[in-house]
């Protein structure tokens, strides 16, 4: 009996002779087989346990390796993604197509409405120079635009590692997009009025539209003051021809029909 | 047992070397049974084993052992009924085969006395009086253990003294008790 034993009974409980004679009585040993066969159980559990030791000890630290190596390989990933062109060429390319989608898809139903100049043009001929001018000062410009937002976007320089970078030129890419599909919004609603049952279309609208139709298309030949007034515009057309510069009086023209379709041309226009 | 939990088999070893001696007598004294005693005590040690995942020092491991042995007993006595035959319980059951004849003999009427007034002690009374001498288990303990208030550990452990008593010091009139 230990200790604790002793002092935890009192009285009857406890009996040295009892004890004394039961210790000298009770002396059997556990069988040797018996010895043999637990510890055999024992060091079986646990060499069990020692491998499931091993695993849990090594399980935490792997899986953390194994989580930080793929957000590693996700993030590389993705900087190399957002690292060429796509933050360049698709804002310029998607800019250029709502352009193109805004300011040639009416023209054809303009052109077979509205004026004998209209007519004798040539529909495809002025399609093409109102989107892809072969003017070098136009062509010029417009590179130098999709330069300034290719850089504003994506400096080439190389400073674009870490993610803010990226995030800012996503952000500017994002709104160029916006801005130019806004205003191809606007303009195609402007021309869609113009197109339905309303030819006393009032000329606020008509200034609207070629306002527009300047914010699309900053580049072109006349100037935002020429393009508010119709008489001006008209007047910056005729300046066209008489220089040979018909492709472009062509486009003009065929934007001017479109904005102004109750403007009599005849009064100024010499040449008809 | 926690160094055991880490897979440290010598440390078990130790624990075992430590309990394996009076587990073995207490289960052959509750079991009245030699081969039901190894197997109640190999299924002991193997419990023992299977639950190191799980152990938790809460108590002594003394206790946690023995509360352990004590379930075990209970499901053996409930599985195999053989304990109704108790008091049938062979005197050279207890025997060391390393005594010599001698001293066996000189043992013999004293060891007779107390292990016949041990087998005719109730089974409450006798887990606790083996627990109270081979486990080394305090009153709290033991009724911790066998899962009873301490004050009914207490009785049961005085009424088990106090048979033995008798039994070793009146034998004449424990014999006439048993018969």
């Amino acid at each position: 009996m230990n200790q604790d034993g002793e002092n935890n009974l009192r009285g009857d409980e406890s009996d040295p002779l009892i004890s004394a004679e039961y210790r000298a009585t009770a002396t059997e040993r556990t069988p040797p087989t018996l010895d043999a066969a637990v510890l055999k159980t024992a060091a079986a559990a646990a060499g069990d346990s020692g491998l499931r030791g091993f695993t849990a000890f090594w399980f935490r630290p792997l899986a953390f390796v194994a989580t930080l190596g793929l957000s590693l390989a996700l993030l590389l990933e993705l900087n190399h993604s957002l690292q060429p062109q796509p933050v360049i060429s698709p804002a310029s390319e998607v800019g250029r197509s709502e352009v193109q989608s805004v300011v040639a898809d009416p023209a054809p139903a303009f052109l077979g409405a509205t004026s004998e100049i209209q007519r004798s043009a040539d529909a495809p001929t002025n399609k093409a120079s109102v989107t892809q001018s072969k003017d070098p000062v136009v062509e010029t410009g417009r590179l130098k635009r999709q330069e300034s937002t290719a850089s504003s976007a994506y400096d080439p320089v190389g400073n674009v590692d870490t993610s803010a970078d990226f995030a800012e030129m996503i952000e500017a890419s994002s709104k160029q997009i916006q801005e130019q599909h806004g205003v191809a919004e606007i303009a195609i609603e402007g021309l869609k009025q113009t197109r339905s049952d309303k030819p006393e279309q009032s000329r606020e609208v008509a200034a609207f539209q070629a306002s527009a139709l300047l914010l699309v298309d900053p580049a072109r030949p006349c100037t935002e003051e020429q393009l508010a007034v119709p008489e001006m515009w008209w007047q910056c057309i005729s300046d066209l021809e008489e220089d040979g510069r018909y492709s472009e009086a062509n486009a003009e023209l065929d934007l001017f029909n479109q904005a102004n379709p109750d403007f009599e041309a005849t009064e100024i226009y010499p040449s008809q | 047992m926690l160094r055991y939990k880490d897979g440290d088999v010598a440390a078990f070893e130790t624990l075992y070397r430590r309990h394996n001696d009076s587990l073995y007598r207490y289960l052959l004294r509750c079991c009245l049974d030699r081969d039901s005693a190894e197997d109640v005590f190999q299924e002991v040690w193997g419990k023992i084993i299977k639950s190191r995942g799980n152990y938790r020092r809460t108590a002594k491991f003394t206790t946690f052992l023995y509360r352990v042995a004590h379930n075990c007993f209970i499901d053996h006595i409930r599985r195999n009924k053989r304990h109704l035959g108790k008091t049938d319980a062979d005197p050279d059951l207890f025997a060391n085969p390393a005594d010599g004849t001698e001293l066996a003999a000189e043992k013999g009427l004293v060891r007779d006395r107390l292990e016949i007034a041990l087998t005719t002690l109730p089974d409450e009374q006798r887990d606790v009086f083996l627990l109270h001498e081979e486990a080394g288990l305090t009153l709290d303990n033991i009724a911790l253990v066998t899962g009873v208030n301490r004050e009914t550990a207490k009785s049961r452990l005085r009424y088990a003294m106090k048979k033995l008593k008798a039994a070793l010091t009146e034998p004449a009139h424990s014999a006439e008790t048993q018969s």
